[in-house]
């Protein structure tokens, strides 16, 4: 039956294709040789790994084993617990609006700071800038939040005291609900801006000088060179991680919130990974933390393809 | 996060593997045990005459990485003593090992958990030795610990195990001495002095400097921990107390509200410091050294080691730490704190297997007979006699090479007797240990009280917590604190948790049946 609605002539030319489209394999082998790494590391590290989302449907039990340990009774137990937690909205709501926050707030100064290195002729200056905004992303949570307390802290933060020296009340930075989210979307961004504006650097080295040279010679200013050769060149990588970023909106930064937050900000501040580490891994309810991980990643990947089926139309697709 | 659980998934997948492994290398831990001989039953002393064949013993705990030394004399001792080879492997990571451990039936014989919980599931799924049958030949060890160690490690009617001896309470409100005399200010002696000193403190510039830089009271807000000499002074604490043959929890106590209405006082008179919520490791510590702040509740270790002493003594020379005694207008009788009887640092426990070897069995329990007296519990405190430590009568003075031995509390399976322990050890201390002791604090159960599955009780903690806040400052109106209950009643199963605790507390014959 098959073979009949096939055509006889691509069956007849089938092989001959096989075969060299092998032979073309063969001969570009060293690149399928440099692949094999990074597969095999997917391979191990991300795939294999999906054999224990299976302890999302079932109750966990350390002693037992993924394999052993009993189906959650209904399959939906641990999701069930998390949407019925009282807080779930809450906590849904400030992911979202954290992430969002950190997004639209966090994107643009990365930008503007590749521009400006761009730009820079004293090359001197240029590489030390660079390397002095790149140096905090390497500084873990923890030491940013010690950072943060010297500067905002409010009895013995340096800008209270300034505040308070020029004869206003002292603002509780770190523990007022209405302003610590522009804390968490602020150190974040202080953090990371040198090591996102890299990424951009790099897309910016790569554009052809003649655009340039051509640019000049017909009387281009700076910022008009700026605004239709720099910015038009780097779109491509403005949307690619524009559409990562989007894929994580359920990561609203755990660790830095973990360490930064207190019951005072809980209500704008506590969000679903938070929740999870408190309710799920403190007390060993391995099984609900695989569930709510499932959750955000089914979101994420929802996000991911919908975002790059959006930025397609504008012809700026990933993929 | 995402990367935290598959990392997570990943390990627990390697451990699987893992465990099959062990399960197939076997029990050759256990199974070389020798000729059965007929067991020395007489318990207490060790040593008897003929020597006896060494049987290795395998200890499993964490040591927090403390290392032992090469000649590690104590289990050379040990050797001699009970003829018992004692091995110790620390692991980090405990319960993940044990758990792989019993997942392929190889549990070491003997094993140190660190929680009550943990215990527990293992005494119910049946990997550790009932040593009820056995209790008689731990004399030495009943009349160290009492009942109570014992008591808090029985399960199901069971006895699995022996709880050590939970460290010393000794927190109180600690107060600036000096403070109280600039300002001509006797040590309070009732709450509504307190909260005049409070009041004082911040607002008549204890310090001198002519600047409106101090605050009475620091600590940490959760679980209301900075205030926990009021509570106990109100007679409330938390979770579970019995109170004139009743059983009394924390939250639907009418006397947490009178303690929180108390607080709500010092907050309205901005007598707290500010950061109270965001304190958190050695924060409150530091502020108190520095002189931003006149009060905290704190514990001797904190306060008056010599190592502190230089800190708040660098930091203003004039400073002076006193502890504040217990209030007089109590409701139910003197208190600074709360004590768990139900507390311990510790369970130790032997594995099923290492249990059904009678030989084994009773070597064992020769060992923990041996630690809980003389000279036995003298060496895992202090060392060898006339090496580490010299006794003359009942004193201990330990001499130069003292230090040599200070890995010895690995060996403290049943515990210490503390105060004569620590005022040995810290000999400069030793009369604010004794003080601090000696206060009068509220007896709780909580340790006892196992928590109920179905509910989640991190919400609940976030749910109290938030609510506290709102009460005392301002935020919620203190009389809809009868609401308050009811909402962990209807969401949080208060009720039902009560209920359960009573039902545990009658069994272990704390409560009077009704």
């Amino acid at each position: 039956m098959a073979q009949k609605i096939i055509n006889p002539t691509t069956t007849h030319r089938t092989p001959s294709i096989h075969r060299k489209r092998w032979k073309e394999i063969w001969s570009q082998r060293s690149w399928y040789y440099m692949l094999l790494p990074g597969f095999i590391f997917f391979i191990i590290f991300k795939y294999f790994p999906m054999y224990g989302v299976m302890i999302s449907f079932k109750d966990f039990d350390l002693l037992e084993g993924i394999w052993r340990s009993p189906w959650a009774d209904p399959w939906y137990k641990h999701f069930e617990y998390f949407f019925q937690s009282t807080y779930f909205t809450q906590l849904l709501t400030n992911t979202f609006l954290i992430s969002l926050y950190k997004i639209t707030f966090g994107m643009f100064p990365d930008i503007i700071m590749a521009l400006l290195l761009n730009e820079c002729r004293v090359l001197w200056f240029k590489r030390s800038v660079q390397t002095l905004t790149y140096m905090p992303h390497f500084l873990s949570w923890v030491i940013i939040y010690g950072i943060s307390l010297a500067f905002l802290s409010e009895t013995t933060g340096l800008l209270n005291r300034w505040i308070q020296s020029i004869g206003f009340e002292a603002i509780p930075f770190l523990s007022s609900t209405d302003w610590f989210r522009s804390v968490l979307v602020g150190s974040e961004i202080w953090k990371d801006i040198g090591w996102g504006a890299i990424i951009y650097l790099a897309a910016m080295s790569s554009i052809d000088p003649s655009l340039y040279e051509a640019a000049r010679v017909d009387g281009a200013s700076r910022f008009r060179m700026i605004w239709h050769i720099t910015l038009p060149s780097i779109t491509h990588v403005f949307v690619l991680l524009l559409i990562l970023r989007i894929g994580h909106i359920l990561d609203a930064g755990f660790e830095q919130i973990y360490v930064m937050y207190n019951i005072r900000v809980y209500p704008v501040a506590d969000i679903i990974d938070t929740w999870v580490y408190r309710t799920g891994l403190e007390q060993l309810n391995f099984s609900l933390a695989s569930a709510v991980g499932l959750f955000k990643s089914f979101i994420g990947l929802w996000l991911v393809l919908g975002a790059n089926a959006f930025a397609k139309r504008w012809g700026q697709g990933v993929w | 996060m995402n990367k935290h659980l598959k990392l997570l998934q990943t390990v627990l997948a390697i451990l699987l593997t893992i465990s099959l492994l062990a399960a197939c290398g076997g029990n050759n831990g256990t199974s070389n045990n020798g000729n059965d001989t007929n067991s020395t039953t007489d318990s207490g002393t060790s040593a008897t005459n003929e020597p006896r064949e060494i049987i290795d013993i395998e200890m499993v705990m964490s040591t927090w990485g403390t290392l032992r030394p090469e000649n590690d004399f104590i289990a050379d001792k040990l050797k001699e003593e009970l003829g018992i080879n004692l091995t110790i492997t620390d692991e980090v990571e405990l319960m993940e090992k044990l758990n792989v451990r019993a997942a392929g039936s190889n549990l070491p014989d003997l094993m140190m958990f660190g929680s009550a919980n943990d215990f527990r599931d293992y005494a119910k799924r049946g990997l550790l030795t009932d040593f009820t049958p056995h209790l008689e030949k731990l004399d030495q060890v009943q009349a160290f610990l009492g009942q109570g160690g014992f008591d808090k490690a029985t399960v199901e009617g069971k006895v699995y195990g022996v709880a050590k001896e939970p460290t010393l309470r000794a927190f109180s409100y600690w107060i600036r001495q000096d403070w109280l005399d600039n300002l001509g200010l006797s040590m309070p002696t009732t709450l509504d002095e307190f909260y005049e000193v409070m009041v004082a403190f911040t607002e008549d510039d204890p310090d001198g400097n002519n600047k409106n830089d101090t605050y009475g009271l620091t600590g940490s807000f959760g679980g209301l921990g900075a205030f926990t000499p009021i509570l106990a002074t109100l007679g409330a604490a938390p979770e579970y107390q019995i109170r004139d043959g009743e059983l009394v929890n924390f939250y639907s106590d009418p006397q947490l509200k009178e303690s929180l209405t108390y607080i709500k006082k010092l907050a309205d008179a901005k007598v707290l410091d500010p950061e109270l919520t965001t304190n958190s490791g050695q924060r409150m510590l530091e502020k108190s050294f520095q002189g931003m702040t006149g009060a905290i509740y704190s514990t001797w270790a904190d306060m008056v080691k010599d190592d502190r002493v230089e800190v708040w003594k660098t930091a203003n020379p004039d400073a002076e730490w006193a502890i504040v005694p217990p209030f007089q207008d109590h409701v139910y009788g003197e208190a600074v704190d709360f004590k768990d009887a139900g507390a311990t640092s510790g369970f130790v426990a032997i594995s099923k297997a290492a249990g059904s070897n009678e030989e084994k069995l009773n070597r064992i329990l020769e060992l923990f007979n041996y630690i809980s007296h003389d000279e036995g519990l003298r060496m895992v405190q202090f060392g060898l006699e006339g090496e580490h430590y010299n006794l003359d009568g009942d004193k201990v003075t330990p001499t130069d090479k003292a230090s040599e031995a200070a890995y010895s509390w690995i060996y403290q399976f049943m515990g210490r007797p503390e105060m004569s322990y620590l005022s040995t050890k810290f000999a400069n201390q030793a009369d604010w240990i004794e003080r601090a002791a000696d206060l009068p604090r509220i007896t709780t159960y909580n340790g006892f009280v196992t928590k109920l599955q179905e509910v989640n009780y991190a919400d609940r903690t976030r749910f109290i917590e938030e609510e506290f806040l709102k009460f005392v400052y301002d935020k919620r109106d203190i009389n809809e604190f009868d609401q308050f209950v009811k909402e962990l009643k209807d969401t949080f199963m208060l009720d039902k948790e009560i209920e359960h605790a009573k039902q545990i507390l009658t069994e272990l014959g704390y409560l009077k049946k009704m």
